[in-house]
């Protein structure tokens, strides 16, 4: 009994991070993901590729549904073992593009989470693009040796 | 040999640069003028049509008067009477002979200072950071060369008394023939923003002779030819090493900087006593042979004496000039090389009293033998070095990335308002690994206020990151950024980003 529990759950998880993919207007988010956290900060990945002709630009995050308090764009830029990281306000998504947010880039800071992150949760994020306007999605929390956001064949 | 087929390459299509080149103008890009000009003038290299040059000003407004007018290849924009002071942006748009438009910004500030040097210009290719290097080399090698030239001729004629010949004397004078010629060049070359290939076009050497530095490279060129032709007769050999060093007083942004009546002849007699001081190195040394040794060291040390008082109050009218306060001597690149400079020549000068009060009589009970250090001039020490920054973290200001194909720029703006302002750029790929582009350049340009495109070169500051310091970002509202990133030598990655800057 609680293995086929194991097994429909395992195939739910499954059946979701497969159909993570979201569009708006010529904008394509694909595989939003997170990680377990241990303290009250967590992160967020995704790719969003513009199919259209004009340039698009992400412009802020919204947390949904308050389990974290806020949420903000991070560049991480690393030179050998220097590694610096700064918020930014816009990440351009320029037509043609993909752009990547994955572990050791750009990616979402999650602040104050109401509590940690464990495989298997799924929280609200609302991006925001400047000329697509406000895109609903849904981050899985995934096992921590899972490689968020660089899912090949997208 | 990569570089040769380049070469060859650009040979074959030298020809088609015909497009009109921003020269100079008066005032020059980051100038700090006292009070507003009467008029502003940019030269162009070949005749143009103004289609639209403006003035404006720091809230981003054009200044109303009467529409510029182009004179061959001058245009000229009258400026009103009652110009208040702050930073001004000249917006310039003109067509050449061949009808392809050419557009670019300069900035002058009146009564403040837009401290970032440099032409700006338009759009187009450029072999920056390697030709700057061969560009920096030959101009020490100039210096050196003309200053050895001239120098030691007036060692010889107002100390040693003898006929001025020599083999060094020759050779020093044609390696400064040699090496100011390939000046003229280069500076065409920089100017045209041609690549290192359209050396062998007449266009860069036309463009290069055009300006203040041809001519007066042109005149040092004569003096030093004089010096060579008329060897035996000591009145041309004197009158020729001092049109030579002389001329150097024709060019620069020290030479020219206003008031030109206290400039011009500081910077002339600044370079007279640098060429006599510095020049009297080698004959010093040959003298120290002869019998007369003592008495040609004594008279030197009269001469120098008053070399170096010349030196200081000169050197010292210049730095005023251009510096004026404290502060830029620290947060300037020039106040940072001005201080290098004066810490050598305070070396050289406590050098040299060691050797009058100490030396000199030893010379006179028969020794030991006397040294001379040398110091270049802060023009001949100024590369394009890049100075270390702490790695202090500031989240102030506003930040962007933008993408190009697999790479990513992160443009980070302090304070991201208008006015003067850092921008720095790091340069990644998508996994935020920090790649190192061959050369930079940054265009910022704001159509709404007709700013037509501004070109930069940032500085670099550490492994693919680089730093522009700043007024460029002079008036509020939504800023083109537009960052060229050379990959190879083939591949250039260009990133387009709109920025808005906040009042």
């Amino acid at each position: 009994m609680r293995s086929i529990a194991i097994a429909v759950l395992l195939m739910l998880g499954a059946t979701a991070s497969l159909a993570h993919d979201y569009r708006a207007g010529t904008l394509e988010i694909g595989h939003p993901a997170s990680r377990p956290s241990t303290g009250r900060t967590g992160v967020a990945y995704f790719a969003v590729t513009n199919k259209g002709d004009a340039p698009d630009r992400l412009t802020g995050i919204k947390v949904g549904g308050g389990f974290a308090d806020r949420a903000e764009m991070h560049a991480t830029m690393q030179d050998g073992d220097v590694m610096r990281m700064r918020p930014v306000q816009v990440i351009d998504v320029p037509p043609g593009q993909t752009v990547t947010l994955a572990p050791g880039g750009l990616h979402v800071m999650l602040l104050g989470l109401k509590a940690p992150l464990k495989a298997g949760d799924e929280m609200p994020l609302t991006l925001v693009f400047e000329r697509a306007g406000a895109v609903d999605i849904k981050v899985m929390v995934e096992k921590a040796g899972a490689t968020p956001g660089t899912h090949k064949g997208h | 040999m990569r570089h040769f087929l380049i070469l060859l390459l650009w040979l074959a299509a030298a020809p088609a640069w015909a497009h009109a080149v921003l020269l100079d103008t008066q005032p020059g890009d980051g100038m700090r003028l006292d009070a507003a000009p009467a008029e502003i003038r940019a030269r162009f290299n070949e005749p143009v049509d103004a289609i639209a040059v403006r003035l404006i000003d720091a809230q981003g407004q054009t200044v109303a008067g009467p529409a510029a007018t182009a004179t061959d290849s001058t245009v000229t924009l009258p400026v009103p009477a009652n110009l208040s002071a702050g930073l001004y942006i000249v917006s310039y748009r003109v067509t050449s002979a061949d009808s392809h438009p050419v557009a670019g910004s300069v900035q002058f500030g009146i009564g403040i200072g837009p401290t970032a040097e440099g032409q700006a210009h338009v759009a187009g290719h450029h072999d920056g950071d390697r030709l700057s290097w061969v560009a920096a080399l030959n101009r020490a090698l100039f210096y050196a060369s003309l200053f050895v030239a001239a120098g030691s001729a007036l060692f010889i004629v107002l100390v040693n008394a003898g006929t001025p010949a020599g083999r060094v004397l020759s050779g020093a004078a044609a390696l400064a023939i040699v090496t100011g010629a390939a000046r003229i060049g280069l500076q065409g070359l920089a100017l045209a923003d041609l690549p290192a290939g359209a050396l062998a076009s007449v266009e860069s050497w036309r463009v290069g002779a055009s300006t203040t530095l041809g001519q007066s490279i042109g005149l040092t060129i004569v003096g030093l030819a004089a010096m060579l032709l008329g060897r035996r007769s000591t009145p041309v050999v004197l009158s020729g090493a001092i049109i030579a060093v002389g001329a150097v007083a024709l060019t620069g942004h020290a030479a020219t900087a206003q008031p030109r009546w206290v400039t011009t002849p500081a910077i002339f007699v600044h370079a007279l006593c640098v060429a006599f001081w510095l020049g009297a190195l080698w004959p010093l040394d040959r003298a120290l042979a002869r019998p007369d040794a003592v008495a040609i060291v004594r008279r030197f040390s009269v001469l120098a004496g008053v070399a170096v008082a010349l030196l200081v109050a000169s050197g010292a009218a210049i730095a005023a000039n251009q510096v004026r306060g404290w502060a830029p001597l620290v947060d300037t690149d020039y106040g940072r090389t001005l201080l290098v400079k004066l810490g050598l020549v305070a070396a050289l000068l406590l050098l040299a009293a060691w050797n009058k009060w100490r030396l000199t009589p030893e010379l006179a009970r028969g020794e030991t033998t006397v040294l001379l250090g040398q110091t270049p001039p802060p023009r001949a020490l100024n590369l394009h070095e890049g100075h270390a920054h702490g790695a202090g973290e500031a989240a102030a200001g506003i930040a962007v990335v933008t993408s190009a194909r697999d790479r990513q720029v992160l443009i980070e703006i302090d304070p991201g308002r208008a006015g003067r302002n850092t921008i720095e750029l790091t340069f990644s790929d998508t996994a935020g690994r920090v790649v190192t582009p061959l050369e930079v350049s940054l265009f910022l340009a704001q159509s709404s206020a007709g700013i037509e495109p501004i070109l930069r070169q940032p500085e670099k500051v550490a492994n693919g990151r680089y730093r522009l310091t700043g007024p460029e970002l002079a008036v509020a509202g939504r800023w083109l950024f537009r960052v060229e990133m050379l990959v190879t030598d083939f591949d250039r990655l260009v990133f387009e980003t709109d920025i808005d800057i906040k009042p």
